[in-house]
C-alpha cells in the first residue's frame, strides 16, 4: 500500500463509520469523497441499503453524490479481486 | 381435418408459451396463430377468442389482421371485456361515486378529529382511499383482514391509519349498496367464469395474451385459461436467457424478494400457472431481433444478489458486444430540452428514411416537448396519451367558473372567465361584441380598480359605453357568484355551477338552455359527461363545503383524459406511454427519460399501509411497480433499433441514471476492452444528434446591439405644453418625455390595486388636504387630535385591506408631531389658500407656442404673498434638490406671471418640499426673483432648443439613479447599451 499525506489520512479518519464528524473544507478539496467513502465504507461493513440515508441540502448535492457512489460501485462490481482489494483498502 | 389448434393437455398441467423480450407482440402473435392454423377449417380461427391487456393492442391486433392473412378472424377482447362473458352482471358503477361515498365518511372523521390528517382536503384523501380500495377488490382482499393486522408491530401512526382504513369497509361491505365498482365487478366476473368453465369447459380456444398477470383477478383468469381444453396463455417478453439458478432467486416471495427485477412478476405468473420458466415453449419461431443484444441486456438486469455473474459470464459476452450494440445509440443530453429536440430530430430522420418510430416514455412533459419540436416541421405524432381534462379549454372554465363561485371575483379572476375562448360562444358575431366589450371592462378596472368585481362597481362605472343586454348579463354572472355561499348539497352546487357556466358560454342575449361552444368537440363532450356522472351521483357527495367544491371538480376532471387530436396525425411517428409499449413495437424505438425518478417513477408515498402491512394482508408491494417498468424496459430496449436517452441535468440538480441503463454501462465498462468500445459507439451514436440539436438551435447571423437612443422630433411634433413634473422629466430622462408625451405610451395600470409608493403617496396627500381643510384659520389647540380622526377616516375610506390599514396608520402617526410643528409654522407665513390648483402660462420668446402648466399641491397666500408647498413621499437632499428639482421654482414663476388665477402674487415667501414619510422633514427651496427668473429662462432656453430640433431626447441622459428601470427603459432597450455609452442621435421627421 503506497503512503499516504496528511490530508489523505484526515479523510480516511473523517470517513469512519463509527464515528460522527464534522467535515468542513475548501471547494473542491474532496468533502463529497469522504461522504462517498464513508457510505461504502458501511456497506463494505456490510450494513443494509435501505439503513443508510444521506441528507442534502439540495437536489444538486444529492444528485452529485448519488452519481459519485454509484460511479464508485459500478467500478467495483466488475474489477478482479485483488484490485478491488486494493481500491477498497483506499477508502480506509 | 383436425378441429383443434392445440394438442390435448396431460391432466393436470397448463398450456402456456411465451414470446421473447424485444418481439413484435402482435405480429408474433399472428405469426404463431396462422401456423398453427394451417391445414385447420377457417371456422377454427372465427370460433377462437383472445383476451389482450389493453383496448390499443385490440386495435393493433385488429389493424394487423386487416390484411385478410387469416379470412375468418377471431374475436379479440380488451381483457376487462371478460365481464361481457357473465350475464346478468349488475352495471358498474363510475369511479367517481366511490369516492364520493368515500369523502363524506373522510369528511366526518375529520371532523371528529381534525389531527388525522392535518390541512388535507376530504376529496384527494378519499381518492387515495378509493384506490387502496380498488386494489383490495382485484386481489380480493376482504376489509375484514385489517383487524388480523398485528398493530404491536406497527408504529403508532399506522395504527391510526388502521383507524382511518375501517372507512374503506364501510363503503366496500355496505349492505344497502353493494359495492358495484370496475374492480370488484371485474374479480366478480372472473371468479363466475371459472366456476361456469369448470362444469362447462368451452371448447373452442381461449387465448390469454400480452399479461404477466399482475394483478390477481387477470392472474386468476390466466390460471384458468391455460387449463381449459383449447386455453392458451402468451406471456410478454419472457427472458430465455436466465439460466435455472437465477430463476429460482426470483421464486423469491416475501419482503426481500427481488420484486424490482423484471422478470419477477413473470416468475410468479409461471409458479401461479404451474410451469417452471425455462422450460415455457416460444409461441412463434425466430422472434428475437437480436439475439444477443437479449442476452447482454438479461445479463445486466440480473438481480442484485447475484450480480457477481457479471464477473463470471460477462467475458463470455465480450465477442458478440458489436452485435448486440449494434443499433443502440445512447443519447446524453445536456437538459430535457436539448434531448426532446435530439429525438425530434431522430423522427424527422426516420419519417424522411420510410420506416416508424415510436417514441416511448412516462415523462408527459418530454413528450410534450417532443411533439413541439416535431410541430416545426409541421409533423404531428400520434400521441396514445390525452390531455388531463382539467387542462382542456372547457375544463379549464369550468375549474374558473367554479373558483368564482366560491371565492371573491377579483379582476384577474373574472377577466380570466370573460376572456375563456368558450365565453359567449353562441356565435362568433357575439364572441367579437363580447371581447369588445370586455376590454372597455379591463380598460375601466385599470383606472377604477378594486380588489373585488360587484354589481355595484359594475353601476358605478356611468361612463362605460356598455351595451344594456351584455352589462345586465355580467351583472346577472356577478349576483350568482355573490349570493349563496353556505355550504350545500353537492346536487345544488353542480346545478347552480351548470346555471353559471351554460349562461357564460351561451352570451348575452342567446335563447335560455344554449350553452355556446362549451359542450362541443371532444373535449366539451368528455367534459359534459364528467359533469354529467357528477350529477347522476351527487347523491352520494351530501353537503359539502362551497370552498371544497372547486377542488373536487378539478380532481374530477383530472382524472380524465381527453385524446389530443391532432388534425392530421403523422402514421409513421407515435408517442407511446410504456403501456403501449408493452404489445406493439416500431422500426425504431426511442427510450426516452431514462432518468432515476422518471422511469422508473418512484413509488408514490403509501400513506395507509406500510410495506409489511402490505405483505400481510397480499396486496402487492410498492416496488412491483419498479419491476413493471423494468419489464416494459426490457421489452423496449431489445427492439430492432434502439435510442436510449436522458438528460444529464434538469432544472439546477444533476440527474441520476435509470438504474438499468447504470447497469449496463457499469457491465460494459468493466468487460475488456470489447465494453468500453461498444458504449463508446453508443455515445458517439448519440453524440450526433445531439450535436445537430445544438447546431439548430444556433442562430445562423447575430443582431447588432440597439445603441443607446436620442430621437430628435421635428419641430411640430414636440409638445405644445408640458406640466412642471415633465420638466423635471425632461432633464433627468428625455427620452421618457419622448415616448409619454410624442409617442403617447402609457404605462397599463395594474389590474388589482396594489399597495405601492403611488397609493401611499395619494393617501398622505388625501390627509394633509382633509386637515387643512378641517382647520382653515389659525391652527386649533386641538390639531392633534384632529389630524388623528382625519388620518384613521381617510385610511378606512381609502385603503381596501385591514392589515394595511393598521400598518400605515402607525406611519402616518409618526409623522403628527412634525405635521402640527410645522404646519404652525407655515401657517405663520401665509394663509391656506388652494389645495391640488391648476395653473397655467403661456412661454414667450420660444419659436412656437408653447404652454407650462401645473397642478400646485397647496399655494398658501397672504395679501399679495405666496407660499407654494409640494408634499413628498421620500425627500431628495437640497443639492439634488435645488439642482433637479425645477417644479417648485417653475410653479412660482407660474404664479408671479398670474397663472394661478387672480389676485396675481407679487412675492413668494416659501417654496418648500414637505417629506412625509419616517419623522418628516423639510426642503426649503425659497429662492429670490433673480434666481427664479433664471430658472425661468433655462426653461424658455430648453424648450427653445427642443421647438428649434436642436436637442436629441436622450435616454437616462442624467439618471438619479443607475440601477432604477424607469418606465421606457425597456422601449429604449436599456442593457444592450449602458448609461455610459454616447447616444446615438437620430434625427426624425
Amino acid at each position: 500500500m503506497t503512503r499516504r499525506d496528511s490530508a489523505t489520512e484526515a479523510q480516511i479518519r473523517a470517513g469512519r463509520p463509527d464515528r460522527s464528524s464534522w467535515v468542513s473544507a475548501n471547494a473542491g478539496s474532496g468533502k463529497t469523497r469522504v461522504l462517498t467513502d464513508r457510505v461504502a465504507r458501511l456497506l463494505l461493513h456490510g450494513v443494509d441499503p435501505q439503513r443508510i440515508l444521506c441528507l442534502t441540502y439540495t437536489k444538486a448535492a444529492a444528485g452529485e453524490m448519488q452519481n459519485r457512489l454509484f460511479q464508485r460501485l459500478g467500478q467495483w462490481s466488475m474489477l478482479p479481486d485483488a484490485a478491488l482489494r486494493t481500491r477498497a483498502g483506499n477508502t480506509g | 381435418m383436425s378441429e383443434l389448434l392445440f394438442p390435448p393437455l396431460a391432466d393436470g398441467t397448463a398450456r402456456v408459451f411465451a414470446l421473447p423480450p424485444g418481439a413484435d407482440f402482435a405480429a408474433g402473435l399472428i405469426l404463431g396463430l396462422r401456423q398453427r392454423a394451417v391445414g385447420r377449417a377457417p371456422t377454427l380461427l372465427a370460433r377462437t377468442r383472445i383476451f389482450v391487456n389493453t383496448e390499443r393492442a385490440r386495435r393493433r391486433l385488429t389493424d394487423l389482421l386487416e390484411d385478410g392473412a387469416i379470412a375468418l378472424q377471431p374475436t379479440i377482447r380488451p381483457l376487462q371485456a371478460v365481464t361481457e362473458l357473465v350475464p346478468d352482471l349488475p352495471p358498474a358503477d363510475p369511479p367517481v361515486r366511490r369516492t364520493l361515498r368515500l369523502s363524506q365518511l373522510v369528511r366526518q372523521a375529520l371532523r371528529a378529529d381534525p389531527s388525522i390528517a392535518a390541512d388535507s382536503a376530504p376529496y384527494p384523501l378519499a381518492e387515495s382511499l378509493a384506490a387502496l380500495s380498488g386494489e383490495m377488490q382485484i386481489e380480493a382482499v376482504s376489509p375484514q383482514r385489517f383487524r388480523t393486522l398485528d398493530p404491536e408491530n406497527a408504529a403508532g401512526h399506522w395504527t391510526r391509519s388502521l383507524e382511518f382504513l375501517s372507512l374503506i369497509g364501510e363503503v366496500m361491505d355496505d349492505p344497502k349498496e353493494p359495492a358495484t365498482d370496475a374492480e370488484s365487478r371485474l374479480r366478480h366476473a372472473v371468479e363466475t367464469l371459472i366456476r361456469t368453465w369448470a362444469e362447462h369447459p368451452p371448447t373452442h380456444p381461449v387465448i390469454v395474451a400480452g399479461s404477466t398477470g399482475s394483478r390477481g383477478a387477470t392472474a386468476l383468469l390466466m390460471a384458468a385459461v391455460a387449463r381449459l381444453p383449447q386455453g392458451a396463455v402468451i406471456l410478454p417478453g419472457l427472458d430465455g436467457d436466465l439460466p435455472a439458478s437465477v430463476w429460482g432467486a426470483l421464486a423469491e416471495t416475501g419482503l426481500d424478494a427481488p420484486v424490482d427485477h423484471p422478470q419477477w412478476g413473470l416468475a410468479r405468473i409461471c409458479r401461479t400457472l404451474g410451469v417452471t420458466p425455462s422450460e415455457v415453449p416460444a409461441w412463434a419461431p425466430d422472434q428475437t431481433p437480436h439475439p444477443s443484444r437479449n442476452r447482454l441486456v438479461s445479463l445486466a438486469l440480473r438481480p442484485a444478489p447475484v450480480t457477481d455473474q457479471w464477473r463470471t459470464d460477462g467475458p463470455a459476452l465480450a465477442s458478440e458486444l458489436a452485435s448486440a450494440t449494434q443499433n443502440l445509440a445512447l443519447i446524453e443530453a445536456k437538459d430535457p430540452v436539448r434531448e426532446a429536440q435530439s429525438l425530434a430530430l431522430i423522427l424527422r430522420h426516420t419519417v424522411e428514411t420510410g420506416q416508424t418510430a415510436a417514441l416511448i416514455t412516462p415523462d408527459r412533459q418530454l413528450a410534450r416537448r417532443v411533439t413541439n419540436a416535431l410541430h416545426r416541421w409541421g409533423l404531428a405524432p400520434d400521441d396514445s396519451a390525452g390531455r388531463p381534462l382539467d387542462l382542456t379549454p372547457p375544463g379549464a372554465l369550468l375549474r374558473l367558473t367554479a373558483e368564482a363561485l366560491c371565492n371573491d371575483v377579483d379582476p384577474t379572476r373574472l377577466l380570466a372567465v370573460l376572456k375563456h375562448p368558450l365565453t359567449a360562444s353562441t356565435s362568433r358575431q357575439g364572441r367579437g361584441t363580447h371581447l369588445g366589450q370586455t376590454a372597455a371592462l379591463e380598460a375601466c378596472l385599470r383606472r377604477d380598480s378594486t380588489p373585488q368585481v360587484s354589481e355595484h362597481w359594475l353601476e358605478r362605472q356611468s361612463s362605460a359605453p356598455w351595451e344594456p343586454e351584455w352589462a345586465s348579463w355580467l351583472s346577472a354572472f356577478l349576483r350568482t357568484c355573490a349570493t349563496g355561499r353556505e355550504a350545500g348539497s353537492l346536487a345544488d352546487q353542480l346545478a347552480r355551477h351548470r346555471g353559471v357556466l351554460e349562461r357564460l358560454a351561451a352570451g348575452p342575449g342567446a335563447p335560455p338552455g344554449s350553452a355556446g361552444a362549451l359542450w362541443q368537440a371532444e373535449a366539451g363532450q368528455a367534459a359534459a359527461q364528467a359533469f354529467e356522472e357528477l350529477e347522476a351521483n351527487a347523491d352520494a357527495g351530501g353537503d359539502i363545503p362551497r370552498s371544497e367544491y372547486p377542488l373536487l371538480l378539478r380532481s374530477v376532471l383530472s382524472t380524465r383524459d381527453v385524446p389530443d387530436a391532432p388534425f392530421a396525425a403523422h402514421p409513421r411517428i407515435s408517442i407511446w406511454g410504456t403501456l403501449e409499449a408493452r404489445t406493439q413495437t416500431a422500426d425504431l424505438v426511442l427510450l426516452a427519460g431514462l432518468n432515476e425518478g422518471i422511469w422508473p417513477r418512484l413509488p408514490p408515498p403509501d400513506p395507509w399501509l406500510s410495506r409489511g402491512m402490505r405483505d400481510a394482508l397480499g396486496l402487492p408491494l410498492p416496488e412491483q411497480r419498479i419491476g413493471l417498468s423494468a419489464h416494459d424496459f426490457q421489452q423496449a430496449v431489445c427492439a430492432p433499433r434502439v435510442v436510449l436517452s436522458r438528460a444529464l441535468r434538469q432544472g439546477e440538480a444533476p440527474t441520476v441514471p435509470t438504474r438499468w441503463l447504470l447497469r449496463l454501462t457499469n457491465l460494459l465498462e468493466g468487460l475488456p476492452e470489447e465494453g468500453p468500445k461498444a458504449l463508446g459507439r453508443m455515445r458517439a451514436a448519440g453524440a450526433g444528434w445531439t450535436a445537430l440539436a445544438a447546431t439548430l438551435e444556433r442562430p445562423n447571423s447575430a443582431l447588432p446591439r440597439a445603441k443607446r437612443p436620442a430621437p430628435v422630433v421635428p419641430p411640430d411634433a414636440f409638445p405644445r405644453t408640458l406640466p412642471v413634473t415633465q420638466i423635471d422629466r425632461l432633464i433627468r430622462d428625455p427620452y421618457a418625455v419622448y415616448a409619454a408625451r410624442v409617442l403617447r405610451l402609457r404605462p397599463l395600470q395594474a389590474l388589482i390595486p396594489e399597495a405601492d409608493a403611488l397609493m401611499r403617496g395619494t393617501l398622505t396627500h388625501r390627509v394633509m388636504e382633509r386637515f387643512i381643510r378641517a382647520t382653515p384659520g389659525d391652527l386649533p389647540d386641538d390639531a392633534a387630535a384632529v389630524l388623528e380622526r382625519v388620518i384613521r377616516i381617510t385610511l378606512t375610506e381609502d385603503v381596501p385591506w385591514p392589515a394595511l390599514q393598521q400598518l400605515w396608520a402607525q406611519r402616518l402617526l409618526a409623522l403628527k408631531d412634525f405635521i402640527i410643528r410645522s404646519e404652525a409654522e407655515r401657517r405663520a407665513l401665509a394663509d391656506p389658500h388652494d389645495i391640488e390648483v391648476a395653473g397655467e402660462v403661456a412661454l414667450t420668446g420660444t419659436p412656437r407656442p408653447f404652454l407650462l402648466s401645473a397642478r400646485a399641491d397647496r399655494l398658501d397666500r397672504r395679501g399679495p404673498q405666496a407660499a407654494i408647498y409640494d408634499y413628498k413621499g421620500t425627500l431628495p437632499s437640497l443639492s439634488e434638490a435645488r439642482k433637479f428639482h425645477k417644479q417648485l421654482p417653475l410653479e412660482a414663476g407660474i404664479a408671479l406671471r398670474g397663472g394661478f388665477g387672480d389676485p396675481p402674487v407679487g412675492d413668494i415667501v416659501a417654496l418648500h418640499l414637505i417629506g412625509l414619510s419616517g419623522t418628516g422633514g423639510t426642503r426649503d427651496l425659497t429662492a429670490d426673483r433673480g434666481s427664479l427668473d433664471a430658472d425661468w429662462a433655462s426653461l424658455t432656453a430648453l424648450i427653445s432648443a427642443y421647438q428649434s430640433g436642436h436637442a436629441a431626447m436622450v435616454a437616462r441622459l442624467r439618471p438619479k439613479f443607475a440601477y432604477a428601470d424607469g418606465d421606457y427603459d425597456h422601449l429604449a432597450r436599456r442593457g444592450e447599451w449602458q448609461d455610459s455609452d454616447p447616444a446615438e442621435l437620430q434625427v426624425l421627421e
